[in-house]
């Protein structure tokens, strides 16, 4: 089944480098619709007003981390379906294990590279 | 104010304990003996070794700690809590600010050249596009840098925390007030290799070309 590269994408990052790039390398992928927030609670209130196809989170990130947002997107009735990959430098066993508790579909590790993004949301969406 | 009445608490509670009571206590058990000398308690003589071997330990710990104390005076700890600590805190985050700047400048070129990459022959257009790839993904320097930096950041705070610590138990007084002293005199052209300064401190290009009389 094709991908619609149209769908909602949610980035969260607490560094704004690293949503330009995330959000660059989402273009070259083909998803033109790519939103912005700076950390969970951002992600959740903007998650809560639209339609998300897909959330990229980091982890570490201040006042709301990603994994309280991935369980806050979990416990919502509407959210709950919602694609969710972190994005993080946080690669001990125990993050993926919780993350994984939590509910996330994927788990990139930071530094990572174009090929990696477009290999684990196709993992996540299905092949485009 | 809950943190001087811990404090309070935590002087107060080990005086009971070491009261000269006790005190005395060891100092009989070592006395007694000697003061007796049948020879059955010579015998049993270990316990006066080990009393002591506990004086002779506590005197050691007293003169370890009178020579810390002294050593962390020596130090300058108010210096180092006034001026090297937070000096170092602002270099490391004047480093975070230098590699975000720099980074979106680089961003923003590279934007720029992808668009162009469009309007050229195919070929060309994904040659470029690949490289821009390449430039994104390098860019994740930034990100990774600037974790690695607030934690250190963190472990700087940490040391002032004990530094502070050390200086409260050893009785040697911070003084907030007290402007820290200048910076250990360098001479010759050391005196002139500071690095870069910080922004604000820093004279710009148009300074320097005044200072040089070239407008």
């Amino acid at each position: 089944m094709a991908v619609d590269l149209k769908m909602n994408v949610l980035i969260v990052d607490d560094y704004k480098t690293m949503l330009r790039i995330v959000k660059n390398l989402l273009n070259q992928i083909g998803f033109t619709n790519v939103d912005e927030a700076s950390d969970g609670s951002e992600a959740l209130a903007k998650a809560q007003q639209k339609d998300y196809g897909l959330i990229i989170s980091d982890w570490n990130m201040q006042p709301m981390t990603g994994l309280q947002l991935l369980q806050a997107v979990r416990a919502d009735a509407r959210l709950k379906g919602v694609p969710f990959i972190m994005v993080t430098a946080e690669s001990k066993t125990e993050n993926v294990i919780a993350a994984k508790q939590a509910g996330v579909n994927n788990y990139i590790v930071k530094p990572f590279n174009a090929a990696v993004l477009k290999g684990k949301i196709a993992t996540v969406l299905g092949d485009f | 104010m809950a943190k001087a009445t811990s404090r309070a608490k935590a002087k107060n509670k080990p005086k009971p304990k070491a009261s000269p009571k006790a005190g005395r206590k060891i100092f009989a058990a070592a006395k007694k003996p000697t003061a007796k000398k049948s020879p059955a308690k010579k015998a049993v003589a270990p316990k006066p070794a080990i009393d002591r071997g506990l004086r002779d330990g506590i005197a050691t710990l007293a003169r370890i700690m009178e020579n810390a104390r002294r050593d962390l005076a020596a130090l300058q700890a108010n210096d180092m809590r006034l001026r090297d600590l937070p000096g170092a805190t602002d270099e490391l985050s004047a480093v975070v600010a230098a590699t975000e700047n720099a980074t979106h400048s680089i961003l923003d070129a590279v934007e720029g050249i992808e668009t162009i990459a469009g309007e050229v022959a195919a070929a060309h257009g994904d040659a470029i596009r690949d490289g821009v790839t390449r430039i994104y993904e390098a860019c994740n320097f930034q990100d990774i840098t600037g974790q690695r930096i607030a934690k250190v950041v963190g472990v700087l705070k940490d040391v002032d925390k004990t530094v502070l610590g050390l200086m409260e138990a050893f009785g040697i007084a911070l003084d907030a007030q007290a402007a820290p002293s200048a910076a250990p005199a360098k001479t010759g052209e050391a005196a002139l290799l500071n690095g870069p300064q910080m922004a604000g401190v820093a004279h710009d290009q148009a300074a320097i070309d005044a200072l040089f009389g070239d407008s």
